[in-house]
């Protein structure tokens, strides 16, 4: 057991991304009831915007914001024009289900006819490795999480404490009731697309920096981030967070004691069986009784 | 008496089925106005539809005289001070009393909304007054219709329009929630009550509309000999 601690430690810096691209998928869903299966190629597609900028010169926390705002703007346009005109109701969610998945291959071919299939880098922040817990993480992991769990404490309080994120739980709870009391939905639903697909714009320019600026860049990690969302249940936010580190947990856990080849295998065999015993996820509203 | 809110030819359907069909109705400024009617008669389609919720597919609401219907459809006419409480009270159930509260008057600067909750604290029952950081579904079924009432009063409005206030009280809360509104009325604000039952809507309001089939089948004030005579024959479903 006492290499327990860095497998979890290592857990939680991979569990970071996974946990942001989850809250921002149930940020979204929340909001709309909308899943948005593009939201890994917006981020992408901030990412790629922002390397464009670092190539010109911008300083690379810089390019960091720049991500955050062309993929939160992205999710803006995109639920203004895309989804808001398909109307509410069962059909409709369905629809825009499929826009989403269209929409992520129209970026994702986008990105490689504009910038090409090579893969570039986004230097490091912060060069060179340190030692957590007696693993040894490179700066860029670190920062990378950091700035992961301010993300989240940030849209923590600003759920809990601000006027607006008050509002957007109580749309979230009931549509029409927040309608009648005066709150916008088409502001509320413009704030979650940016909220949410900002958040993902982090999480990408992270991976980024790890590995490289690709088209697939947040492919295995919305994989993972989708398994989170159901894990933590699709409308929690902090179960979606909560979702996204167990499921990097879990993954380290499983390359390092069960088997480095099967180990998704094994993270999505506990994601079954654990839905199995709980359906809704471990903070999942359920079903719903009203008296 | 001038009209604070009026319906002019209002007509509805859900899905090709009549839900209300050529409305006339003037609610006079700083009444208490008891629309009743059995189930599916039409009462909740046009409370919706006088606080500006849903848009009317005929028809004109008009506000102090003014052609409002326009404004339909998305947060309704709580800027301009009607404020709906619908059926099945549609709390914030996940979100504590005080958060409850503040959303009434959402979109008001924080000193405006702090002092409104203080007033709007004073008409509260104990239970809420205590339970300002309980989620708003811990609250007793009673608890709960006094702070809807309450959440529509953090706008100030001109006009509250409750639907079904009485569904699923018992008597001595019903009670409790019109004694609530006549207060209110008394301090000048209009009241509109749907209700299906008329026992407690009778003992408050001035006057009485009955719908029925998505149609006013009658009207007259709660004094008239007409109404005691519909009353009489059993009329309004007493």
């Amino acid at each position: 057991m006492h290499d327990l601690l860095p497998v979890i430690a290592a857990g939680i810096v991979s569990g970071s991304a996974y946990a942001l691209l989850a809250l921002g998928i149930v940020i979204i869903f929340r909001s709309t009831d909308t899943v948005n299966f593009a939201i890994g190629d917006m981020a992408t597609l901030g990412v790629y915007i922002a390397v464009t900028a670092i190539g010109f010169g911008v300083p690379v926390a810089g390019g960091l914001l720049i991500a955050i705002v062309v993929a939160g703007g992205t999710g803006v346009l995109t639920e203004r024009f895309l989804i808001r005109p398909l109307g509410a109701g069962h059909k409709s969610l369905f629809i825009a289900l499929v826009v989403t998945i269209g929409l992520g291959l129209v970026i994702h071919a986008a990105l490689g006819a504009i910038w090409g299939h090579r893969p570039t880098t986004i230097p490091a922040i912060i060069p060179g490795t340190a030692s957590v817990f007696g693993v040894a993480l490179t700066w860029n992991k670190i920062v990378a999480t950091g700035i992961a769990l301010a993300a989240m404490a940030l849209v923590a309080w600003f759920f809990r404490f601000t006027p607006m994120g008050v509002a957007m739980r109580a749309s979230a709870e009931d549509h029409f009731a927040a309608r009648i009391v005066g709150i916008n939905p088409g502001r509320i639903a413009a704030i979650a697309w940016f909220l949410g697909c900002g958040l993902a714009a982090i999480a990408a320019f992270f991976l980024a920096m790890d590995t490289s600026v690709n088209a697939n860049l947040t492919l295995a990690a919305l994989f993972r981030a989708f398994a989170g969302v159901f894990l933590g249940g699709l409308t929690s936010m902090p179960g979606a967070a909560i979702g996204g580190f167990a499921i990097g947990i879990l993954d380290n856990l499983a390359g390092r004691y069960l088997s480095a080849n099967y180990r998704d295998t094994i993270v999505f065999a506990v994601i079954v069986a654990v839905l199995f015993v709980r359906p809704s996820g471990f903070l999942g509203a359920g079903r719903k009784e009203r008296v | 008496m001038s009209a604070l809110l009026a319906a002019r030819g209002i007509g509805h359907r859900y899905q090709g089925v009549l839900a209300l069909n050529d409305i006339e109705l003037d609610v006079p400024k700083g009444t208490f106005m008891a629309i009743l009617g059995p189930n599916g008669a039409g009462k909740s389609t046009l409370a919706q539809i006088l606080a500006g919720a849903i848009r009317p597919a005929k028809g004109q609401i008009l506000l102090e005289g003014a052609d409002v219907t326009a404004r339909a459809g998305r947060q309704g006419l709580i800027r301009n001070g009607v404020a709906l409480i619908p059926e099945g009270r549609r709390l914030f159930g996940q979100l504590t009393v005080d958060e409850n509260l503040m959303l009434g008057a959402y979109g008001q600067p924080r000193a405006v909304r702090e002092a409104r909750l203080e007033k709007v604290y004073a008409l509260m029952p104990e239970a809420v007054r205590q339970g300002k950081h309980r989620a708003a579904v811990t609250l007793s079924g009673g608890e709960q219709q006094m702070l809807v009432v309450g959440r529509a009063l953090m706008a100030e409005p001109r006009a509250i329009l409750i639907d079904e206030p009485s569904l699923g009280l018992a008597p001595i809360l019903t009670a409790k929630v019109y004694d609530l509104l006549s207060g209110l009325r008394r301090g000048g604000v209009t009241v509109v009550v749907f209700e299906q039952l008329a026992t407690h809507a009778l003992r408050h309001a001035d006057s009485i509309v009955v719908i029925n089939q998505g149609e006013i089948s009658f009207r007259g004030g709660v004094d008239d000999e007409a109404t005691h005579e519909a009353l009489r024959t059993g009329y309004l479903g007493h």
